[in-house]
């Protein structure tokens, strides 16, 4: 018999990486379901489009590139990246626009930079990003209107949607999309409204709110998970969700009428996605302990500022790509002092 | 007969950079870039990251879920600077030595240079005293051939 040469140690205690990215899976099945119950059968497809288009791109460029397919698809890498961006567009997506956010996902933003473990930017991010600059009006208008207020669509009414581009006989657009909250109050507050009469409208009633917050909810409740079996740790979560939290109470008592509040900002859109799933991303994330606070504070802060102030309703995704690019400069400044090394 | 957990070289993978490494390091380093240093040879780059704190405990080799061999790297890195410092430390004592036979030579040169010169001003001042002497004693003999003529010749 015949052992391999290894140098010490010569037991390991880690999960491999395969086991830590099923249970990024594993953590997305509650706000999947509840996103589901919500909304329909539409984010499931979306999600059996990406994950499909994702380990046809995968493979073929482990091909090109001459690495170990059975070795590298193995790792559920493509299928994390590929959830995540399907969780982040609307449930009636055509297609063919998930399709190209995938591919772009996988082949540009990770394979030409290099593949896992060498993209400086989130794939699923620059995904949804090049999606909300090539795609406006779908990424904008397709949000499905939640349980209780539209027309139910039903799985073919939903496949006729996403694969045929028209909504079911009988049934227009408008009878079965519906503003997101943050959409909503953007518009709004952009007409002058304030924020008690933002409330009082109709379209904001609980069922399109209570919604977010059910599904920011199970977001959470999966990263809870995550942080429980150790795949992620807690310093990036925290520090997006006290910058973001921070930034909303402060400008919500400067003026309460104009600026929503911090919870809304915490339970809307995809601020807890952002938080637990989106930024804890490790390849593309800041290094040191120090580093991922001021990474996560950052990320927080900008989606706060991009909400509020930019043209687009939510910011997660351009918050983390501008992070992500800052993470050569913050790395460099926070490497930690080694044990009996002196602080100064 | 092999433990369960038993690490094998079948499934090394990219770093993920989740940072697990550094969390268990009792040096406080950042082992994942240090490795992503060791790769590229950037030995400046090792020391701003404090290589040289590795204890080589192999703590992170432990946590690592891409199962890379992070203190075989450290210790592959360290050797190589070694190598580097050595040759460098080589080079300029080789460079001293050269630099100070040169200097002694140069020296030497010069000193010899000196020498020459000091002898020739002698020799020349040793033929220029001959030469007076020469004239002195043709004086001295004229002058003596002078008197003993007049002595020669009979008083008068
Ligand atoms: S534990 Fe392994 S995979 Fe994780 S950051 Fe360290 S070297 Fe990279
Ligand atoms: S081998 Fe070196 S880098 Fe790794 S944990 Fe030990 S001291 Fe830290």
């Amino acid at each position: 018999m015949k052992f391999e040469v290894e140098p010490a140690p010569h037991i390991i205690g880690s999960r491999p990486v395969p086991a830590v990215m099923r249970d990024v899976l594993l953590a997305m099945i509650p706000a999947v379901a509840v996103y589901t119950w919500f909304f329909g059968a539409g984010l499931v497809v979306n999600l059996v489009i990406a994950c499909v288009v994702a380990l046809a791109a995968e493979a073929a460029l482990l091909k090109i590139r001459g690495r170990n397919i059975a070795l590298y698809l193995g790792d559920y890498s493509a299928v994390v990246t590929a959830v995540l961006l399907a969780f982040a567009l609307p449930a009636l997506t055509p297609w063919y626009v998930t399709a190209i956010g995938t591919v772009f996902a996988i082949v540009f933003a990770k394979h030409l930079y290099g593949g896992l473990g060498f993209n400086p930017f989130n794939p699923a991010m620059a995904g949804y990003v090049l999606l909300l600059v090539a795609f406006p009006t779908p990424l904008a208008d397709l949000w499905v209107a939640p349980r209780g207020m539209g027309e139910s669509l039903g799985l073919g009414g939903t496949l006729g949607a996403i694969f045929g581009g028209s909504p079911p006989a009988g049934l227009d657009w408008d009878a079965i999309t519906s503003a997101t909250p943050l959409d909503r109050v953007q518009s709004e507050l952009t007409r002058a409204m304030t924020m008690s009469e933002i409330a009082a409208d109709p379209m904001m009633d609980s069922a399109v709110v209570g919604a977010w917050l059910w599904i920011n909810l199970a977001v959470a409740a999966g990263g809870v998970y995550m942080l429980a079996r150790g795949v992620i740790r807690w310093h990036i979560p925290v520090a997006v969700l006290a910058g973001l939290g921070l930034m909303a109470t402060l400008f919500y008592f400067v003026d309460a009428d104009r600026y929503p509040s911090p919870f809304f900002h915490l339970t809307s859109g995809a601020a807890m996605l952002g938080a637990f799933f989106i930024a804890t991303d490790p390849v593309s994330a800041a290094t040191s302990i120090r580093g991922r606070l001021i990474y996560g504070l950052g990320i927080g802060v900008l989606v706060y500022f991009i909400r509020t102030f930019g043209a687009y309703p939510d910011g997660v995704a351009f918050a983390v790509l501008l992070m992500n690019a800052a993470v050569p400069a913050i790395d460099y400044f926070t490497i930690p002092t080694p044990y009996g090394g002196r602080d100064d | 007969m092999l433990p369960d957990n038993a690490r094998s070289a079948a499934d090394i993978r990219p770093c993920i950079r989740c940072g697990e490494c550094a969390r268990v390091c009792p040096s406080k380093l950042l082992p994942q870039q240090l490795y992503w240093f060791a790769g590229s040879h950037d030995h400046d780059n090792l020391l701003r990251h404090n290589l040289f704190d590795c204890i080589e405990c192999g703590c992170c080799d432990y946590v690592c879920p891409s199962n890379i061999r992070l203190a075989q790297h450290f210790r592959f890195a360290k050797a190589e600077i070694a190598v580097r410092d050595a040759d460098r430390a080589r080079a300029r004592l080789a460079r001293e030595r050269y630099e100070s036979r040169r200097l002694r030579l140069a020296t030497e040169q010069e000193r010899r240079a000196e020498r020459l010169a000091e002898k020739k001003r002698q020799a020349a001042a040793a033929a220029d005293i001959h030469a007076r002497r020469k004239v002195i004693d043709e004086v001295m003999q004229r002058v003596e051939a002078r008197e003993s003529s007049e002595s020669d010749s009979p008083a008068s």
